[in-house]
């Protein structure tokens, strides 16, 4: 039995439990239904009415139905995984787990149950949870579209990029996963691999609005603002009462300073959405470009009505306020945009002339100081960014010693930088000189505090020099910051086991599998911590896993041949291919 | 490419019929508007690139045509108009550059020889001008006030200091006179200027970014400064480290001592500095420093007259644009565009980006009124070379300036950024507004190069402004203008005494028909390039004009009802005398 309504929507309406077997008095099914459960109160015939009610959204009357299919029947997974389900829906998201919990008990072959635990974990903070659920439900089905669209997204917000990127690049074809993978590599700074990513399955749907708009946004973050135009124009031709396309093509023709082309557009566009804050917002900004204050004004204003804490409305309707000579409210509009975002260069420059012309010279030689540095601090960006590409580029080329002093270059230009400090620490491990690395790692923690990336590293380099004690704390700092972090999984699991804390040591192990299912090293120390307990069987079926991913491992391979010879009983293979992890540039920084 | 021009034009022909179709009742509003348009009606000037007949057929070496790999490769040279062998006529100096390989034959500067009939000879090698390098900005200035016009050249490298030994040669004198420093610098614009008053021309040199061409990064996709729209394109300036930018005091005995910084001036570090230009932005009678800066707020450094300058271009409006926004300042344009007696700037900017009028409120402070003069329109180019001049003597200063792309690259894959394009022209209408004018103007307009320096002269000196523009990789463009006949004009030329021979920093006021416009007379404009230092003024239909002179010693001088269609020559504390012929009946002369 499915029902169609919307597990994902939050039903944030209060309800009420009715605990009774018969329907309650308010409650009122279709009439064959009623008679049917009056007449044969079977569990199913309950379950029946609870699923009527639950695809009319009478979420308050599904409930007690469903409770009285399970007391018939407590043993139905679905039965408990329907309340589950209803009860989500109906925001009582807490009491929904156990119910879904239960249903994975009875059947832990089921998927459903296992998407919607994760998505309940999901709705109350426990990420990590969530992650796992879909986790499980992708053992249940490797395949499932929904189990990989929601874990992806999980590791992307997570900042689990190259997790995120390891598990959808083997995905099956799905619009919705190629967006995930296209954003993944985007966050990653990737934007030619998710350019093609995007390019690639646009291929097979041309002009295909969402992934049009996504690489239009690919497009945009790489600069490539004509690139973005053209696409967008391109599917608007194809789609030309698509709003949303519309819309967009709006926004890059203001981003592009094409108000000709523009203009026509917006005036259609408000004219069709009058209270569309993106149509006031940017027809005022058009207006405001062709020195028609007035109507920007009331357009702004009308934007900002609508949403409040957009920092470049208020902004916008700061400046068009003071053309009109409008100072005081100018001066309301743009401190209340700086205290939106206070880093706003332009902002503060406006804010001074207007004070300025209200006569409050103090206070606009305040502003303009704050003006000064903002655009300091801009240059000093831009130095340490090229200073930092550079670096990075002498790194791709084998060149570690250039790219350490060019990354001291970077970091005199941001000293506050804990990216540029990491990525240092990866060119001094590169060049070998580990106390350095190991002063740039701390000084990274120092600025970022759960700078996972950074104490994973840390924890290399302690583990190395024998601080097992401090290496286990860093493992454990960068697991606090990132639970789903594979690489300090395995490194810690690694750090245990070699303490002979081999339990905990196989948690951490299959806590890295499941967070990065192709980690090879994981694997291989999983397989191999599980041989020196002798759980053979076990064991030979994590290595088959690594080579799976790697065929020609070395570690894989020399304990899948010590397996081979090691019958049931045996003792375990000696000398456990259990490996640190190599500095990992794409963990989550 | 829209032909943004003629559609203006067109649209305004259309708005006429249209008002002229209106009932009578209107006819007071069509009286007003007839008022505004005459201008406009009159006929303009026009313009022919008159290079090849000159002679002027050598192209300039700079970089790599098709791929510039390193910022270097981008930002040169410019160019000037100055009668180095003092015969009344200007000769022409051009920048050149090199490639990254090496320096192939035709690289280096060139000066030539006007010959008084339209031609012109490459006297390079006589001179001792020639030496192959990165050159950048030329400024020019009688450093040594012997009478002779010397060259201050900038380069990426060494700056050079050409002393005029006054018979057609040059020698570099910059070690001698101490204008060396360690190391390389990216030297960009620079400026004669006497700051201290003493009669002696002081030099300011801008820095550019501080490069070194071993270690600047390449090209790169990944990284924002290096890459635009996609396409890996040289890195800078931003993104590059932030240089000083450097003063040096005339000593009086052809040294000269680097005051940067008991000046102050070192210890502002926070823009990439290129064209430089010094004018009294104060009207206090002590000259300031105007640096157009790339990428970073331009830097107004103003004279305290103490030997100290503090830099205030936010505080009077020349820092950024009227949005705020740290434009790609290249090349400087001072001059009295609405005739107010105050001198106003204009500046070139980037591609996608508006070039900047600055008009002066007479305190010192500026407004940016580029959107409400009908400037803002034109956006499409990298801005180079411009004035603030009138091109066609109707009396109301015109704006003029050349283009050119940084990146050659993109052309490939976007059409609207070709590595080629036109000037720009803007005709002032004379109520504080402009029109752009096309290939009306001639075929010049019509003409695309990868143009930067650009330096307004008089040429062929039949009393109108031509234009010399220095093109990358191509020969130079020379822009005769033939202006309309009957519009009048007078031009100025100062000999300092008690000030610096050159009279660089005099300030002059000419009165005709009612109007007042004031000029200045600068080492350095347009994009690191100098211009005829005799100051033209288009009178429009008055015969005679009024001329007020501020010498930069702070005498001032008067001279009253000056006949047009002259060169007046005023020499500091003896009024008009006769100097350097001016005319076309002087025989010709090949050097």
């Amino acid at each position: 039995m499915r029902f169609r309504f919307f597990i994902a929507a939050l039903c944030l309406a209060p309800c009420c439990l009715h605990g009774r077997a018969q329907s309650p008095s308010a409650c009122r099914g279709p009439q064959p239904l009623e008679t049917e459960v009056r007449e044969h109160p079977t569990a199913k015939n309950w379950a029946a009415l609870g699923g009527w009610f639950g695809e009319q959204r009478q979420f308050a009357c599904a409930v007690p139905a469903f409770q009285a299919a399970l007391r018939i029947e407590p043993g139905s997974a679905s039965y408990h995984y329907y309340l589950g389900l209803t009860l989500h829906s109906s925001g009582q998201t807490e009491a929904a787990l156990p119910e879904l919990q239960r249903s994975i008990e009875l059947d832990p072959n089921q998927l459903q149950p296992r998407l919607l635990v994760g998505v309940v974990l999901n709705h109350l903070g426990r990420l990590a949870d969530a992650e796992e659920a879909w986790e499980a439900a992708l053992r249940v089905d490797p395949s499932s579209v929904t189990a990989l669209d929601w874990l992806a997204k999980a590791r992307i917000s997570d900042g689990q990029l190259m997790a995120a990127i390891d598990l959808l690049t083997t995905a099956p074809h799905d619009e919705d996963l190629t967006l995930d993978l296209a954003l993944a590599y985007s966050q990653a700074g990737e934007f030619d691999k998710a350019v093609e990513t995007l390019h690639t399955a646009l291929a097979v749907t041309p002009g295909e609005l969402r992934l049009s708009a996504a690489l239009a946004t690919v497009y945009v973050q790489s600069h490539r603002y004509q690139d973005a135009t053209n696409l967008v124009r391109a599917a608007l031709d194809a789609h030309p009462d698509d709003s949303a396309t519309e819309l967009l093509y709006l926004r890059l023709l203001v981003l592009q300073d094409d108000d000709t082309t523009a203009r026509p557009i917006a005036r259609r566009l408000l004219a069709t959405h009058p209270n569309s804050f993106d149509a006031l917002y940017l027809s005022g900004i058009l207006e405001s470009d062709a020195q028609e204050y007035a109507a920007a004004v009331e357009h702004l204003k009308a934007a900002v009505a609508l949403n409040p804490n957009h920092y470049d409305a208020r902004f916008n309707l700061g400046v068009a306020l003071s053309h009109l000579q409008q100072n005081e409210e100018a001066r309301e509009q743009l401190e209340k945009a700086l205290a939106l975002d206070p880093t706003q260069a332009e902002a503060h420059f406006h804010l001074a002339q207007v004070l300025r012309a209200l006569g409050e010279s103090a206070e606009a030689q305040a502003q303009l100081k704050l003006f000064q540095e903002s655009q300091q601090a801009t240059v000093k960006l831009a130095l340490g960014q090229t200073k930092a590409g550079q670096a990075a580029q002498a790194l791709t080329s084998g060149n570690a010693a250039q790219a350490v002093a060019l990354y001291r270059e970077a970091i005199e230009a941001q000293p506050q930088n804990a990216a540029f400090e990491y990525d240092l620490a990866l060119a001094l491990d590169r060049s070998g000189d580990l106390a350095q690395e190991r002063a740039a790692l701390e000084k990274a923690v120092e600025l970022k505090p759960g700078f996972a990336a950074a104490e994973n590293q840390l924890g290399i380099l302690t583990a190395r020099s024998g601080e097992a004690a401090a290496a286990e704390q860093h493992f454990r700092n960068a697991l606090a910051a990132v639970p789903r972090f594979a690489e300090a999984s395995n490194n810690l699991g690694t750090l245990l086991g070699q303490q002979g804390r081999d339990n905990e040591a196989e948690m951490r192990f299959r806590s890295a599998v499941s967070a990065n299912p192709r980690s090879v090293r994981a694997w291989v120390n999983l397989a191999a911590t599980l041989a020196s307990e002798s759980r053979f069987p076990e064991a030979r079926t994590a290595v088959e896993s690594a080579l799976r991913i790697d065929p020609q491992d070395p570690d894989a391979l020399r304990l899948r041949e010590m397996l081979a010879s090691a019958p049931n009983g045996s003792s375990a293979p000696s000398g456990p291919a259990v490996v640190l992890g190599q500095p990992d540039h794409q963990a989550p920084r | 490419m829209p032909n943004r021009p003629n559609a203006l034009w067109s649209r305004r022909r259309l708005l006429q019929a249209g008002s002229l179709a209106a009932a009578p009742k209107l006819a007071s509003g069509l009286l007003r508007a007839a008022q505004i348009v005459a201008p406009a009606a009159a006929p303009f000037s026009r313009f022919t690139d008159v290079a090849a007949q000159a002679g002027l057929t050598q192209s300039f070496v700079y970089g790599t045509p098709r791929q510039v790999t390193y910022i270097v490769e981008s930002m040169g040279g410019g160019c000037a108009f100055f009668d180095y062998d003092n015969d009344g006529w200007m000769d022409i100096f051009i920048l050149g550059g090199r490639t990254l390989e090496g320096t192939p034959p035709g690289s280096g500067n060139r000066l030539y020889h006007n010959n008084r009939d339209g031609t012109f000879s490459d006297v390079t090698a006589r001179a001792g001008l020639g030496d192959p390098g990165w050159a950048v900005g030329v400024c020019v200035g009688d450093y040594n006030n012997d009478g002779f016009e010397d060259l201050f050249l900038t380069y990426y490298g060494h700056n050079r200091l050409y002393r005029n030994n006054g018979d057609g040669t040059f020698t570099d004198v910059a070690a001698k006179a101490g204008l060396l420093h360690t190391g390389n610098r990216f030297g960009a614009g620079c400026t004669f200027l006497d700051y201290n008053r003493d009669g002696h021309l002081d030099l300011f040199v801008s820095n550019y970014v501080d490069f070194d061409l071993a270690t600047a990064p390449r090209p790169n996709i990944q990284v924002a400064t290096c890459s635009y729209q996609g396409v890996a394109v040289y890195c800078g300036p931003r993104g590059l480290p932030l240089p000083t930018q450097a003063l040096y005091r005339n000593n009086g005995d052809g040294t000269f001592t680097d005051v940067s910084k008991a000046s102050g001036i070192d210890s502002v570090r926070t823009s990439y500095g290129l064209t430089a230009a010094a004018l009294d932005i104060d009207e206090d009678g002590w000259p300031d420093i105007f640096v157009a800066c790339d990428s970073t707020p331009s830097l107004l450094f103003m004279n305290n007259r103490d030997g100290t300058f503090r830099e205030e271009a936010l505080l009077r409006g020349l820092a950024v644009s009227g949005d705020g926004q740290a434009m790609a300042g290249m090349g400087i344009a001072p001059g009295d565009y609405d005739l107010d007696g105050h001198i106003d700037i204009f500046k070139t900017h980037y591609q996608q980006q508006s070039s900047g009028l600055y008009h002066s409120t007479g305190k010192g402070e500026f407004d940016d009124v580029s959107t409400s003069a009908g400037i803002a329109v034109e956006r499409r180019f990298v801005s180079w070379g411009d004035a603030i001049a009138d091109l066609d003597n109707d009396g109301w200063p015109d704006i003029f300036y050349v283009t050119g792309n940084v990146y050659p690259e993109l052309e490939h894959t976007f059409a609207k950024f070709p590595a080629h394009s036109q000037p720009i022209l803007f005709r002032n209408l004379g109520n504080g507004k402009f029109v752009q004018l096309g290939e009306e103007a001639g075929p010049a307009m019509a003409a695309r190069h990868c143009s930067r320096g650009c330096a307004f002269g008089d040429f062929d000196n039949d009393g109108d402004l031509d234009m010399l523009v220095m093109n990358q990789n191509e020969p130079p463009s020379l822009i005769r203008n033939d202006a309309p006949q009957g519009n009048r004009w007078l031009k100025v030329r100062l000999e300092g005494t008690k000030s610096n021979h050159s009279a660089i920093g005099a300030r002059v006021l000419v009165r005709y028909a009612g109007k007042v416009q004031a000029q200045e007379l600068m080492s350095q404009s347009s994009y690191c390039s100098a211009n005829d230092p005799r100051l033209h003024f288009g009178l429009g239909a008055a015969a005679t004009a009024d001329v007020e002179v501020h010498w930069p010693s702070g005498l001032v001088e008067f001279v009253k009802s000056v006949p047009a269609n002259q060169l007046l020559t005023l020499r500091e504390g003896s009024g008009q005398v006769t100097g350097r012929p001016f005319g076309k009946d002087i025989p010709p002369k090949r050097n």
